[in-house]
C-alpha cells in the first residue's frame, strides 16, 4: 500500500472518528438535541436524506405566520427625534451632532435644487459649504416642523434592516446665490446598528408602496 | 422523539468505493505483478512529487465561498412570515460551502465519485436568525483532459433539498427540490490541492419525485462558488 493511500485511508478513518465523537458526545443533551445533532451529520454527508426520512420536512404552523406588531407609535417617535436634532443641528450649523443623525454606509444621497450629492465626504462638504456663505444663506426652521405619510418596511432579503420613508421640510439653495429655503424633501430613514438614522434625503431608495403604508 | 431513519444504503456506497481501493491491491497478488505494476506506473509518472497521479480510491474535503442568486421561491421558503412583497426579483447572498468527494479514480484522467456538496446561506427574517443550506448528492466527476497540465472540468448533478436549521444544529424544516446540476472548471494546484470554481442551478420550488415528469431544472438558486479541495488518493 503506498504512502497516499495510507494517507487517504487514514483521513477516512479520522473523519469518521470526528463524526462519530461529535454525535456520541450527546451524553448531557436532550433526547431532542441529540437527534438535532444526528440529522445535522446525517444531512453533512447525504443532504438527500429529507427524501427518505419525511419526519425532516416539518410543517410551520399555521399560528407561527402571524403578522409581526410593530410599534408604528414608538419607531415613528424615535424618527421624529432624530429629524428634530438633524433640523437644529442643521439650523446650528453643528456638523458633530448633524453628523450624527446621518448613516453614513456607503449608498447615503442628498439632494440639492441642482441634482444629487453622493457619499458622505460629498455630503459634508456640500453642507458646509453652504453654511459659510453669506449672512442670507442662514436657515431658519419652526417649531412645528414634523415628518408625514410614513412608509415602513420591515428588515428583508435585500436590505437586512428596517426602513422608513416620510416627507417632511428640508433646507435648499438657490444656484446664483446662497439663498436658504424650505420646501418638502423626501426622507430614508434606515434601522441599521438599532437606531434610526438619515441616510438620504431626496434620494433613490425613497419608497412609497402601498404595502408598507404605516397605518 | 422524532424517529430517525439511518441511510444503511450510503454506507453501502462507500464501502464499494473502498472495495474498488483495496483491489488495486488485492489483484497485484504476486511480487512481480506488483513490480509490473509500479514499473508502469513510474513509466508514466512525471516528476514534480508525483503530481498527475490520481489512480484509485479518493476522498475529498472541500470548503468554499460564493455567492448565491435566488428567486422568489426561496426567498417565500426562508420568510414564509414575511407579510410584504418581495421587494426585487432577484436576491443575492454571500455564501459558504462544504463538499465532501468519495470516489475513484479509474485512470489518472478521470475520477468518478459520490459527492455531498453543501451551500450554507445565513439568512435572517423578521423573527430570528437562520441558515439556510442548500445541499445536494450526487455523482459527481473530474476530467483531466490534458495529460501535460493539471488543469480539469468538474461536473456534479444529484438531488437537492432546502434545510433550514437554526444555528447551530436545530432543524427547522426541509424541502425536497429535485434536480441539481453543477459544472466548472478547477486547477490541481500541488498534489492533494485543487482549487475550483463552479457554478451550480438548482429550483427551490418544493419538487415530488414520485413523478418523474416533475423533475425539472431552473434557475431559482444559482450558486457561484470558489471552493478548495483536498483531494487524497
Amino acid at each position: 500500500m503506498t504512502e497516499s493511500k495510507v494517507i487517504s485511508l487514514a483521513t477516512t478513518v479520522l473523519l469518521l472518528i470526528v463524526m462519530l465523537s461529535f454525535v456520541s458526545s450527546c451524553g448531557d443533551l436532550s433526547d431532542e438535541e441529540t437527534t438535532d445533532r444526528i440529522r445535522f451529520a446525517e444531512f453533512f454527508f447525504f443532504p438527500t436524506a429529507p427524501y427518505i426520512d419525511k419526519s425532516y420536512i416539518e410543517e410551520v404552523p399555521t399560528d407561527e405566520v402571524a403578522s409581526l406588531e410593530i410599534d408604528y407609535e414608538t419607531e415613528i417617535a424615535e424618527i421624529q427625534d432624530v429629524y428634530k436634532t438633524f433640523i437644529d443641528a442643521y439650523v446650528d450649523k453643528d456638523m458633530d451632532v448633524l453628523s450624527e443623525t446621518f448613516d453614513r454606509a456607503s449608498s447615503m444621497e442628498f439632494g440639492t435644487t441642482t441634482g444629487i450629492v453622493y457619499g458622505w465626504v460629498n455630503i459634508k462638504s456640500y453642507i458646509e459649504a453652504n453654511w459659510i456663505g453669506p449672512g442670507e444663506a442662514e436657515c431658519k426652521s419652526e417649531a412645528n416642523w414634523k415628518l408625514t405619510d410614513f412608509y415602513y418596511r420591515p428588515k428583508n432579503v435585500k436590505y437586512k434592516y428596517a426602513e422608513v420613508s416620510a416627507k417632511g421640510p428640508m433646507f435648499y439653495y438657490l444656484v446664483d446665490r446662497p439663498y436658504c429655503f424650505n420646501e418638502i424633501g423626501t426622507y430614508y430613514f434606515t434601522k441599521r446598528s438599532g437606531e434610526w438614522r438619515i441616510h438620504q434625503i431626496d434620494g433613490t431608495r425613497y419608497f412609497t408602496d402601498p404595502q408598507y403604508n404605516v397605518p | 422523539m422524532t424517529k430517525i431513519v439511518p441511510q444503511y444504503h450510503y454506507v453501502g456506497f462507500i464501502m464499494a468505493f473502498l472495495l474498488l481501493f483495496l483491489s488495486d491491491t488485492i489483484m497485484a497478488f504476486g511480487i512481480e505483478d506488483r513490480n509490473l505494476i509500479y514499473k508502469q506506473q513510474n513509466l508514466i509518472r512525471r516528476p514534480k512529487n508525483n503530481l498527475g497521479q490520481r489512480k484509485g480510491f479518493i476522498f475529498g474535503l472541500g470548503a468554499g465561498v460564493g455567492n448565491v442568486n435566488f428567486a422568489e421561491p426561496l426567498a417565500e421558503y426562508w420568510g414564509s412570515t414575511y407579510d410584504g412583497d418581495w421587494p426585487d426579483p432577484r436576491g443575492t447572498t454571500s455564501a459558504f460551502a462544504t463538499e465532501i468527494k468519495v470516489g475513484h479514480a479509474f485512470s489518472n484522467q478521470f475520477i468518478l465519485y459520490y459527492t455531498s456538496r453543501i451551500s450554507w446561506m445565513p439568512l435572517s427574517n423578521l423573527y430570528r436568525d437562520t441558515m439556510i443550506a442548500n445541499g445536494t448528492a450526487g455523482v459527481g466527476m473530474m476530467i483531466f483532459p490534458l495529460k501535460s497540465t493539471d488543469f480539469y472540468l468538474v461536473g456534479s448533478t444529484g438531488l437537492a433539498a432546502l434545510v433550514t436549521w437554526e444555528p447551530p444544529f436545530k432543524l427547522e424544516r426541509a424541502r425536497p427540490t429535485g434536480l441539481s446540476v453543477s459544472g466548472g472548471i478547477g486547477f490541481e494546484l500541488v498534489r492533494h490541492l485543487n482549487i475550483d470554481f463552479t457554478v451550480n442551478y438548482g429550483n427551490a420550488h418544493s419538487t415530488q419525485i414520485d413523478d418523474t415528469n416533475e423533475i425539472v431544472l431552473t434557475d431559482e438558486i444559482v450558486t457561484f462558488l470558489v471552493t478548495a479541495h483536498l483531494l487524497f488518493y
